[in-house]
């Protein structure tokens, strides 16, 4: 507690530190835009004429209060997400506000795109308040514990994703200046967003100053914070709430900023603000001058170029070195998912009935997809020795189906590993190194050969595993790290995507359709080399049941039972690496699949490791399949990719799942 | 391609994105009989196996990793529309002959060509007499646009035409610059605004920003905007499209 009670003077050292360069990049700004002098002048003199002295009232200034009141905002917003949800690594967008808000916009643009101009804030504000109120809703019977809350989040930002997705893929032309806004570019035409945020943010701010004393309170677990007389509901959704306002502000005003919500307190704290107040006043001021800085920096150096370089996705990109620095160092208390009521499920000792049963739903559902389809002349059936038919059919399913497999047995080795029900390889972040080595394949050497690409794909997921390796070799692999590691790559690789995304290139469009899990690009000879890779790496999982059935019992009870952790920890994760990076080559990074088998499975009665992961393989290839299936029929001739169909399935059904959870 | 396909007088049985194009040229250029293949990116296979087609034309640069399985339905040709070196205008009328000849059409190529440069010729003959450059953009957002540059459809157009383009900068290889306006504020020229990109109508861009109604040649009034009908990723027939329309903007506001 002593510690505590020391004023912290640190962190103010540090925001003058780094007001400096913002007053020196400024007056350098100003002085390429006509001088420091007549810049100042025209902060408040609007000029009627000469488009210079426009450019700095209407362009310069605007921009540079919009970077600074959106990085107050947002490190003001990430102070309070991470003190209510208790996780150093909470974001002002965890909750699913800026993918509300970006999807909210999509529908606009193509739907009533006169909205934008009157009331693109609006547009947005509502996209992310009904975002939020989804994650709080699904949150809701656990009395908004924050695990359930982030859990909550994390599926509604990929579901509402994966349908912004979809509507990206058809509408790629139209929806350009969107991607501009996603990516956070800065830039501004008027006073408009500056006159948007800065009472919003004043009025909020103001309020959650005042829940600033039993907010602070929450740094203790929900029982002491009880009985110290604090109403835990009401505090969290009155605090989230503001957040959640602030954020979206932030976020309908200059599009989706990462890395400063969860930068600035974090840094802040380091620097030794430990009292809730310090940090949200430090945070603040860090916050703003760090946009602003990070800002006029760029436009400094990119002033020359001819491309687009927005400031929220570079800004973004910084939080990589930040979270692999700051993870190994987390204080990580084991937070378990709350269980409410013991699993509604016995222990079924017949395992033959519910695989007899995946496998023969198996069968139905790959004769149907193989045999039913829609053509020229609407629906039909074909015969199943008609291969000029069936030619098309097969490598996709073989795709869908293999891949499918390896995502459930991967997600299954995971969950057991870390005894953690929401592991899978899509967060652990493999798939996300894999697919960020590819865009950045597809971008820099349009003309590589197929060959070239699985090359560079599984080079980049190794390189990640390797990455995800070296930052938890000193934890011994403990998985609540590797989880945070995972969740931190995927990040880094969603700002790197929207990057490349802005520059309007007609190459996106593949890059989009592969990333959403489309089995489009898959041929005869790729499905047979990966229907091997899929036999011999999933024979490869069989000899591993037994430490499987043994590690979710615990570290200790595991060691006491003679299993060496490290090793059976360092090759079960190996196994999963190959399994994941095989899959994404094949479909993409995106699909619930391997977090959603294994689930089933276990719902099914399947508890033995041997028998759960059987079970969960059948469910994922009968889940890839029908994906596969629905997505080529539902908009025919159009496909949704399998990825995104098979994640629209797995989401809704585990949004529903943590509503009983 | 399709379109070319069209003047050259066959339609095709098929082709990508076919309400998307129609859209952006304004009006109907393909009949509706042209069945739909799905985005553009990614024909539907199945679909274009069942409509057993002659003969298969793709742009080079896409569908690299589809070729083997198109060949499997029908000859493959292979065109190139967008590349890094060379003369737009000479490989637009390389494009256009070698449709020709994949389809057996090379008099109606020859006579199309033909056709084109007396058609321009004309345009170019009532087209009032200025020396200021043209600088063309398509709007992204409020605040970025895409402007053309040597080596987009627009260029050899304007070669023709006896104009000169503005925009003498750097551009990616597909022949645009994504810039702000604000690089747009120091260029002397006439500024043509493209409309059929931005779903938002230009005047409420305009009215929302005092930036846009700043810039030199918006406040002088020096500016066309139109929707030019023209597939920017296309050929001689949109390149054609664009050319008349801005030639009747030129008289318009040289009358005006």
């Amino acid at each position: 507690m002593m510690a505590s009670l020391r004023p912290a003077i640190a962190p103010g050292w540090l925001c003058l530190l780094l007001a400096v360069p913002l007053v020196a990049l400024a007056a350098l700004g100003l002085q390429d835009n006509g001088g420091v002098l007549q810049g100042l002048a025209l902060l408040l003199d609007a000029p009627a004429s000469g488009i210079d002295r426009i450019l700095v009232h209407y362009g310069w200034w605007p921009r540079l209060t919009v970077a600074l009141l959106a990085g107050a905002g947002l490190a003001f917003a990430g102070v309070i997400m991470q003190q209510v949800l208790r996780n150093p690594l909470a974001s002002p967008t965890t909750l699913g506000v800026a993918s509300g808000a970006n999807l909210a916009l999509m529908a606009a643009t193509l739907t009533a795109p006169g909205i934008l101009v009157i009331g693109r804030e609006w547009v947005a504000l509502a996209g992310a308040g009904l975002a939020a109120g989804l994650v709080f809703l699904l949150a809701w019977r656990r009395a908004l514990a924050p695990v359930v809350l982030i859990l909550a989040g994390l599926v509604v930002n990929l579901n509402l994703g994966a349908v912004a997705v979809v509507l990206l893929l058809f509408n790629e032309q139209t929806l350009q200046g969107l991607l501009l806004w996603s990516a956070g570019a800065l830039a501004q035409n008027n006073w408009d967003n500056v006159l948007f945020l800065a009472p919003r943010l004043a009025l909020a701010m103001a309020l959650a100053i005042g829940l600033a004393r039993p907010l602070a309170v929450l740094e203790l677990d929900d029982a002491s914070a009880k009985s110290l007389g604090v109403s835990l509901n009401h505090l969290r959704i009155g605090a989230l709430g503001l957040a959640v306002f602030i954020t979206a502000c932030v976020v309908a005003a200059v599009g989706i900023i990462g890395f400063i919500g969860l930068a600035a307190p974090n840094i802040v704290r380091m620097a030794g603000a430990r009292r809730f107040a310090s940090r949200l006043l430090w945070s603040t001021i860090l916050g703003a001058l760090l946009l602003a800085v990070a800002d006029l920096a760029l436009q400094s150096l990119l002033s020359m170029r001819t491309s687009v370089i927005p400031t929220g996705a570079v800004v973004g990109m910084l939080a990589a070195p930040l979270l692999l620095w700051l993870i190994p160092r987390l204080r990580l208390t084991e937070e378990r998912l709350p269980r409410s009521a013991p699993e509604g499920v016995r222990r079924n000792p017949a395992v033959a009935r519910p695989l007899a049963f995946l496998s023969g739903g198996f069968v139905v559902g790959l004769a149907l997809a193989l045999l039913l389809g829609q053509t020229d002349a609407g629906w039909q059936w074909a015969a199943p020795w008609d291969w000029s038919i069936l030619q098309w059919r097969v490598p996709r399913l073989l795709a869908a189906a293999g891949s499918g497999l390896m995502l459930a047995v991967a997600g299954t080795l995971l969950q057991r590993l870390s005894a953690n029900p929401m592991a899978s390889p899509e967060v652990l972040g493999i798939s996300s190194g894999c697919a960020l080595a590819l865009i950045l394949a597809i971008f820099f050497l349009p003309q590589s050969s197929s060959w070239m690409l699985i090359g560079i794909g599984t080079l980049g997921a190794f390189a990640t595993l390797l990455a995800i390796l070296a930052l938890n070799a000193r934890s011994g692999f403990a998985p609540a790290r590797l989880l945070l590691t995972g969740v931190a790559l995927t990040s880094i690789f969603e700002t790197v995507r929207s990057l490349v995304m802005v520059s309007g290139s007609p190459l996106l469009q593949e890059i989009i359709a592969w990333l959403a899990g489309s089995t489009y690009y898959v041929d005869l000879t790729t499905a047979g080399i990966a229907g091997g890779l899929v036999l011999l790496l999933g024979l490869a999982a069989a000899p591993f049941a037994r430490w499987l059935d043994i590690l979710p019992l615990g570290a200790s009870t595991a060691q006491a039972l003679g299993v060496r952790l490290t090793v059976a920890r360092l090759s079960l994760l190996l196994l999963v690496a190959m399994l994941t990076a095989t899959a994404t080559l094949l479909v993409g990074p995106l699909s619930f699949v391997g977090l959603l088998a294994p689930h089933m499975a276990r719902l099914l009665g399947l508890h033995r490791a041997s028998a759960h992961m059987a079970g969960a393989a059948l469910v994922g290839m009968l889940l890839m399949v029908v994906a596969d299936w629905l997505g080529r029929q539902v908009a025919f001739p159009d496909e949704i990719p399998a990825g995104i169909a098979a994640s629209l399935l797995g989401g809704f059904y585990f949004m529903w799942q943590l509503r009983r959870l | 391609m399709a379109e070319t396909l069209a003047a050259l007088g066959v339609m095709p049985v098929a082709a990508g994105s076919v309400a998307e194009y129609n859209d952006w040229r304004g009006n109907a250029v393909l009949d509706a009989s042209v069945a739909n293949l799905g985005i553009r990116f990614r024909p539907n296979l199945e679909l274009i196996a069942s409509l057993e087609p002659d003969c298969i034309l793709i742009s080079r640069a896409l569908h690299l990793k589809t070729v083997p399985r198109l060949s499997r339905i029908a000859p493959v040709e292979r065109f190139p529309i967008y590349q890094p070196d060379g003369d737009p205008w000479q490989q637009l009328r390389a494009f256009t002959r070698e449709i020709g000849r994949a389809v057996g059409r090379e008099q109606a190529a020859r006579r199309y060509l033909d056709d084109t440069q007396a058609y321009l010729r004309a345009l170019r003959r009532r087209v009032p007499d200025t020396d200021e450059p043209l600088l063309i953009v398509h709007l992204v957002d409020g605040r970025y646009v895409n402007v053309y540059g040597e080596r987009s459809l627009f260029q050899p157009v304007l070669e023709r035409l006896g104009l000169d383009n503005a925009w003498q900068r750097e551009t990616n290889r597909w022949g645009f610059a994504r810039v702000h306006i604000r690089e747009l504020a120091d260029i002397e020229a006439r500024l043509v605004v493209l409309e059929g990109m931005d779903p938002v109508p230009f005047e409420q861009r305009l009215a929302a920003s005092p930036l846009w109604r700043n810039l030199p040649s918006v406040r002088g009034g020096d500016m066309l905007v139109f929707n030019p009908n023209a597939w920017i990723w296309s050929a001689l027939p949109s390149a054609r499209s664009f050319a008349d329309k801005l030639v009747r903007e030129l008289e318009a506001s040289h009358d005006g």
